[in-house]
């Protein structure tokens, strides 16, 4: 089968992946390096009197802080809005173009999911272009993208949900309404809908 | 802190486009895991992971006396358009053929290219080489794509 060379090279590459094995190895890794250096910063030593004065000059700026800032910790919607923003303004070309749905979904086959066609993307009045992967917070997503009738272009992305990663979402099958968002001049909506979460980016 | 398995596999390809063993890749992931584990920055940046990789793949090949990334010659042709080598089509057993006669660096340049998708100057500030090496490269993995392809050819040729 005839591709381009930067379809042919992300073929040959993607298909190189660590055993099971071998993650679970490098994963043991990662967790014996991180108590080994938990335990080093444990060890017995006498402070002097100028570690004293250190420890309690940062303990005085740490409260000074979070009084004069007082600004609450940015929730993981706007960072997740943030990023997917920051995806769709580059818009990096699509790997699969299809009109049909159905074709766009046969290429993700590195997903652990299937890709659902939302109720919530107006399909009379957006039409697919086609997708890409793509990450969201670290988590392997499916960018789809598709263009409104004056040709602005409009992305959803899915992927699988995560509570840890994503946070609590609003769920559609239970009457919620998606959460809102606003970033550099697009309007994000996030939401969970069977089991996936789907982020959708569309101009204010 | 963990690092999630769709990075782990990214930087896995990242080391097989230096090493192009798979043996080896894993030995250079388990390395520059491990020296970032020690370094004073534990934030998970795939691009300083990379960089990590990347000097330690150099020091092991100064210490087996290989060559894996050679110096910019100032009469090397460059490839003056990008859009050039995107247009060219392959197949699947090309590609297996020309990431063996590649050379590291040729090999590492394609992978940021095609795969993370960096134009030449995004290359150039990941390794920190001058732009014109950078297509240098780009322009000699040209030349062996279609040196490939017309062996390639040939094979179907006279077989």
């Amino acid at each position: 089968m005839v591709k381009t060379i930067k379809q042919a090279t992300r073929a040959h590459f993607e298909q190189i992946e660590l055993s099971v094995e071998q993650l679970d190895k490098l994963n043991q890794q990662l967790t014996k390096e991180q108590k080994a250096s938990a335990s080093n910063n444990h060890i017995n030593r006498p402070l002097r009197k100028t570690h004293y004065w250190a420890i309690a000059a940062v303990c005085l700026l740490s409260l000074l802080s979070v009084l004069w800032l007082k600004q609450p910790p940015e929730d993981i919607g706007a960072q997740i809005a943030r990023e997917v923003v920051k995806n769709h303004l580059r818009l990096r070309p699509l790997e699969v173009t299809s009109k049909e749905f159905s074709a766009v979904s046969e290429y993700f086959t590195q997903l652990d999911f299937n890709l659902l066609p939302t109720a919530l993307i107006d399909n009379e009045r957006l039409h697919l272009l086609g997708g890409r992967y793509c990450s969201i917070k670290s988590e392997i997503a499916a960018q789809i993208r598709y263009q409104d009738n004056n040709g602005t272009a409009h992305t959803l992305y899915q992927a699988a949900y995560n509570q840890l990663h994503f946070g609590p979402l609003p769920s559609i099958e239970e009457g919620q309404l998606p959460k809102t968002y606003y970033d550099s001049g697009f309007k994000v909506s996030i939401w969970l809908e069977k089991g996936l979460v789907m982020t959708n980016v569309q101009p204010e | 802190m963990k690092i999630e398995k769709h990075d782990l596999n990214c930087l896995y390809q990242y080391c097989y486009s230096l090493t192009n063993r798979q043996e080896d890749a894993y030995d250079l992931l388990q390395s520059g895991i491990e020296k970032w584990l020690r370094s004073s920055t534990q934030e998970i940046h795939l691009g300083y992971i990379r960089k990590i990789i990347r000097n330690l793949y150099i020091d092991i090949c100064r210490r087996k006396k290989l060559v894996a990334f050679e110096k910019f010659e100032e009469n090397t042709p460059l490839l003056f358009s990008e859009t050039s080598i995107e247009q060219i089509n392959i197949d699947m057993e090309s590609v297996e053929h020309l990431m063996s006669v590649l050379s590291d660096a040729e090999r590492e340049t394609l992978y940021l290219w095609a795969v993370l998708e960096y134009s030449a100057a995004e290359i150039s500030i990941e390794i920190d080489e001058p732009r014109g090496t950078v297509l240098s490269r780009l322009y000699r993995i040209k030349k062996k794509l279609a040196a490939s392809q017309h062996a390639h050819c040939q094979d179907i040729g006279s077989g």
